[in-house]
């Protein structure tokens, strides 16, 4: 009879045990989508964090009880986190940083892209398979005289080469959603056909609201604007329609 | 000669504005100044009724719902399930927010220096279950954002430093 309760003690704590692995692990834990002005980003069972010159890696795979793994000097004037596949893309007023997280906890610096038409700028930057799309915006205090979207060929992810570009008036966030990307403009929210990536088509431009930065989230496209949110229907990618305005 | 000593007592004059310590008798001269808060009012994080978007900062989505940062106040709650009719279901108050990431329950955000964690399980009493200090290098407890300045030294008695602000004082004794 004792030996029965210990095994019965045993395997109680056994079953207990595997349930409070399950529950710690998260596995599958769903995460939540940023836009490409996001200075936190999820990847896996971490929490990136980029401030003025600083990357920080905190382990969540306890979600309730993140650990400080790492922190890393990246260079100045930081300004986002974009997360690709293993890597995480970081963009700053002059530079844009590839990092590879092969291991999560020590991000490693593959390789930094400078354009070669533009020297300081301010640039958010999202990545789709072999090419990175970034913004290089020139006005106000990050200085020269032209701001362009820039395609930069990434296959070597150690050499980043600047392919294409496309001139714009005051670009910020942006984001893609299959072929299209989605381009934050002083000008309006602009549509770009990107099945050829590295020329890029302006499909339409819509207007009325001043964008920053946008999220392509399932079939919808979440917009930062100044005065509060608009969501678009982006179920045909070329042509978001409007859904609502949340201000 | 007479040119090398003029030029030796201009800089002597010159010299003497860069003195460590200002007299504070003196009239007043532009200085970095700390504006306080409480700590408690800095770490005052709940839930608000919904309202209307002040300042838009960043976004974020999970799941059915939308979150808005209203700069350095907060977050916006939206659920968008009926996508044509989103509703703004609550303010989540976090003083000095910008950032924000969310996974299972939990929700990370900045709370001026330091990064917390919020169980948003039920989003309508969010409880702070974790912090870590002094992370994020926001605003400097000790120094103006610049060097070469006069400012008011620091007391950490009268709470956090939420901001540096240059204005004329008079008594500006620290510098650097």
């Amino acid at each position: 009879m004792k030996k029965l309760s210990i095994l019965f003690f045993l395997g109680c704590a056994f079953f207990w045990q595997c349930s409070k692995d399950a529950g710690s692990a998260l596995v599958g834990t769903p995460s939540g989508t940023g836009g490409s002005l996001a200075r936190f980003t999820l990847l896996g069972t971490y929490l990136y964090t980029v401030d003025d010159r600083q990357l920080k890696v905190f382990d969540v795979t306890n979600a309730g009880d993140p650990v400080l793994k790492n922190t890393i000097d990246v260079g100045i004037s930081i300004e986002t986190i974009f997360p690709f596949k293993d890597k995480l893309f970081i963009g700053s007023s002059s530079v844009v940083y590839v990092y590879s997280v092969a291991d999560p906890a020590k991000p490693q610096k593959l390789s930094e892209a400078v354009s070669p038409l533009i020297r300081w700028r301010c640039d958010p930057v999202v990545a789709k398979d072999t090419v990175a799309f970034a913004t290089l915006r020139t006005n106000g205090p990050c200085g020269g005289t032209q701001s362009i979207l820039a395609c930069y060929d990434i296959k070597d992810v150690y050499n980043p080469v600047q392919k294409g570009s496309y001139f714009v008036s005051e670009p910020y966030g942006l984001g893609y959603a299959g072929d299209v990307l989605y381009v934050c403009d002083k000008s309006g929210l602009l549509v770009f056909d990107i099945s050829k990536a590295y020329q890029p088509k302006l499909l339409k431009s819509l207007s009325g609201a001043s964008y920053v930065d946008v999220i392509p989230f399932g079939d919808v496209l979440i917009c930062w604007v100044t005065d509060g949110m608009i969501v678009y229907d982006i179920t045909d990618n070329q042509n978001p329609v409007l859904l609502s305005k949340i201000i | 000669m007479r040119t090398l000593a003029c030029l030796f007592l201009v800089l002597l004059s010159l010299s003497s504005c860069y003195e460590d310590n200002q007299d504070p008798s003196a009239s007043p001269v532009h200085a970095w100044v700390p504006q306080y808060m409480p700590v408690a009012d800095v770490q005052q994080i709940g839930i608000q009724t919904a309202k209307a978007t002040q300042q838009a900062g960043k976004i974020y989505a999970f799941g059915n719902y939308l979150f808005q940062n209203d700069v350095q106040q907060g977050f916006h709650v939206i659920n968008n399930t009926d996508k044509k009719h989103p509703v703004k279901l609550a303010f989540l108050k976090v003083p000095y927010s910008t950032e924000i990431a969310i996974r299972g329950n939990f929700l990370y955000t900045n709370n001026l220096n330091d990064l917390v964690v919020i169980d948003i399980s039920n989003i309508q009493s969010p409880r702070v279950v974790k912090r870590i200090e002094k992370v994020f290098p926001v605003i400097d407890q000790k120094f103006p954002p610049v060097s070469n300045a006069f400012f008011q030294c620091p007391d950490p008695a009268k709470g956090v430093v939420v901001k540096w602000e240059l204005k004329p004082v008079t008594g500006a004794a620290c510098r650097r």
